[in-house]
């Protein structure tokens, strides 16, 4: 057997290793299990369940105007080139186990491929029972997200306008991830 | 076999390289172009292989006009200035790759024409250490394989050593053919008359004529 | 014409500059690799091991990915020096192989012997298109090589854009891709840089000629590349889109480069292949074949 033979089956035999090494890799990826909740189901996660009981889209500066909240609004935060909207989202929250920690809230939300986390201070001022330290088990509560159309580009922020975006709220991403969904949103 | 240059001129950075050639190359004999340096021998090789453009004039080669009829003699081999190949090639694969894009040469052929001008085919010496002599016949060697109908050898002998310049005489003789034009240029008064059959003396870019020339 | 194209081929691949191109090149890919698998996996990896000691109050519960392909491969892992440092070279990678070939050819007088063989029109051909491909292969090549072996150790799964992992936006140009079907962004970001590399490689040997200076006509896309990237974007920002710097990065800057588009990229590789082209062709089809 000549040497050119010994270089094409050595060749062979690295591929065929190789192929191998990758299809063992993806076949045993850790994926987590997915668990989609459509809007008005709830959600148990870290020992809280949570439910989405309602929604609301506003544009950038009406939305701190209506909740009296312009003092968390950052100067020069909006260019004249890029808009912004606010989303809220209405939870209700119930602990189902004790040692759960019922401001363990900070959840993030998902649009294309983009996430957003809430701004806690913002999402204090405008919920009283946060505000005041009386919030329970059981009460809804509201939290905003604001979503730029810089992060997204205009083609996307299209869809955010004519409301066809898709909006999940994120709830563990392993061994379990929630997704609960939000697709009844009010125009406000 | 015909190269017929009517009104060659050639301008280069405002000096004239070449001033009013006109001059008919026939088959069957071997012409030597004499001058000194910087006479003009080497720009008519070059204009007469394509390489360069006349700045007016015509150049036909058997009827053909250069630069519009063909682009490029259809049969050429040429050695100008210093022997130029691949240097990380011996130079078996150097005169390889060149009947490659030429066509029709076999290995045989190839092989045949280096032992001709007295190198080994089975040399593995890379060209960048080639000496000088074997440099030029490996330019022998590109120039003449194939024995193409136009041959223009610019200093053939330079660098080789005297019994290698019977060799080249011997190899230069055996190419005369009536379908066959061969140019040759040297500065050595001799060697020009001893192995030319047509003495053309160029000066300052032009033919000289016998009076000028005696003059 | 196919064979002297084959020709140009075969001196091209059998180049010293293509094997020094090759090696550095997958120097980088090995020490990238090899950071990537320490810095990143085996991190990930550890991470892993403590799933089973989440509680609710631990600020990692549920907070675990897996690694994605895309972290590994050298065009998108940021992490570490390997891709600023590849991105930069990659000019000179490029240029390496067969961008001075032409340049020294002429000046040799090696091109006459090709010319009379063959024509000047097929040798131009054929030197552009080896030339082009010799760069593109010298930056293209590395970028496989560092995929297939990311590949060894990570899978070809979607990127969360909950993980923190993401090097792009959405507004990014082929952010879907990114996100999807991460192999297809890399293949396909791989073959954009393939086009470049080609291209710098013809940039080095169109203008040799009236640079007439190796070292600078090599350093010259270099040159461009870094006018591209630190002048003229912080003085024109709006011209990201068209400018090479930016874009030739699979991480596109880290997405921050306001909105990189398909449409404008195209262009601007069309306009500058074009130009290139037109440029080498038009002006060595009647150069006289004489030493500068």
């Amino acid at each position: 057997m000549n040497k050119k033979w010994i270089a094409w089956i050595c060749a062979g035999i690295l591929v065929l290793g190789l192929a191998g090494r990758i299809w063992y890799v993806n076949q045993n990826a850790r994926l987590p299990e997915i668990n989609r909740v459509p809007q008005g189901e709830s959600a148990v996660w870290s020992g809280l369940k949570f439910q989405i009981t309602h929604a609301e889209l506003w544009d950038y500066e009406e939305f701190y105007k209506a909740y009296d909240a312009e003092s968390h609004m950052f100067e020069g935060e909006l260019s004249s080139e890029w808009d912004a909207k606010v989303i809220v989202l209405e939870f209700r929250i119930d602990r189902i186990e004790e040692e759960a920690d019922t401001l363990n809230i900070v959840n993030p939300i998902v649009y294309v491929h983009t996430r957003n986390d809430t701004d806690t201070f913002l999402t204090a001022a405008i919920n009283p029972n946060l505000q005041e330290g009386t919030f329970r088990s059981g009460e809804t509560i509201r939290i905003p997200y604001t979503i730029f159309e810089f992060n997204i580009g205009r083609q996307n922020w299209k869809k955010v306008e004519n409301m066809t975006m898709q909006y999940t709220v994120r709830l563990g991403n392993y061994p379990v991830r929630n997704e609960m969904l939000v697709t009844d949103i009010e125009k406000m | 076999m015909e190269i017929e240059l009517t009104n060659v001129t050639k301008t280069i950075k405002g000096a004239d390289v070449l001033k009013n050639i006109t001059y008919t190359f026939r088959g069957g004999c071997i012409y030597g172009v004499s001058g000194k340096n910087g006479c003009g021998k080497t720009m008519l090789m070059r204009i007469i292989a394509g390489l360069i453009y006349p700045s007016s004039g015509e150049i036909r080669i058997n009827g053909k006009r250069l630069g519009k009829d063909i682009s490029f003699p259809e049969s050429i081999g040429l050695l100008i200035e210093n022997p130029a190949f691949l240097p990380d090639y011996t130079g078996y694969e150097n005169l390889k790759l060149l009947a490659k894009v030429q066509g029709g040469l076999s290995d045989a052929d190839i092989r045949g024409v280096l032992q001709e001008v007295g190198l080994d085919p089975e040399d593995k010496r890379k060209f960048y250490k080639y000496s000088l002599g074997m440099r030029q016949r490996l330019g022998i060697a590109a120039a003449v394989m194939g024995r193409p109908q136009i041959i223009l050898l610019d200093e053939p002998i330079n660098a080789i050593d005297a019994d290698g310049v019977e060799e080249i005489r011997g190899i230069i003789r055996g190419l005369i053919h009536e379908d066959r034009i061969i140019l040759i240029a040297c500065h050595d008064k001799e060697e020009m008359d001893y192995m030319a059959d047509i003495v053309i003396p160029m000066s300052e870019g032009r033919i000289l004529s016998e009076t000028e020339e005696k003059g | 014409m196919a064979t002297i194209i084959a020709m140009e081929f075969k001196k091209m691949m059998r180049s010293r500059g293509m094997r020094a191109a090759l090696l550095a090149g997958a120097l980088i890919v090995v020490l990238q690799t090899g950071w990537s698998f320490r810095h990143i996996y085996l991190e990930n990896e550890q991470s892993y091991r403590k799933i089973a000691e989440w509680t609710y109050g631990d600020p990692g519960y549920g907070r675990w990915f897996e690694c994605t392909i895309l972290e590994g491969w050298l065009g998108c892992e940021s992490f570490s020096s390997y891709n600023m440092l590849y991105f930069l070279i990659l000019p000179i990678l490029a240029v390496m192989p067969y961008g001075l070939s032409f340049y020294n050819e002429w000046q040799s007088t090696y091109s006459a012997q090709i010319i009379v063989r063959c024509g000047r029109g097929k040798y131009l051909w054929a030197k552009y298109l080896a030339t082009f491909i010799s760069g593109g292969i010298a930056a293209a090549l590395p970028l496989l090589l560092s995929l297939l072996l990311s590949a060894c150790y990570l899978p070809a799964i979607p990127t969360d854009p909950v993980s923190l992992q993401t090097v792009l936006m959405d507004r990014s140009m082929w952010a879907f891709l990114y996100f999807e079907h991460p192999v297809c962004y890399a293949l396909a970001y791989t073959g954009l840089d393939f086009v470049y590399g080609g291209l710098f490689a013809c940039i080095t040997m169109t203008a040799a000629r009236w640079l007439r200076n190796r070292f600078g006509a090599a350093m010259l896309p270099v040159l461009l590349h870094c006018i591209g990237y630190y002048c003229i974007y912080n003085l024109l920002p709006e011209t990201e889109s068209y400018l090479f710097s930016l874009y030739l990065d699979p991480n596109q800057s880290w997405g921050m480069v306001g909105e990189i588009s398909t449409g404008p990229v195209v262009l601007t590789t069309v306009l500058l292949a074009a130009a290139v082209t037109g440029i080498f062709i038009g002006s060595n089809r009647k150069r006289d074949v004489l030493t500068d």
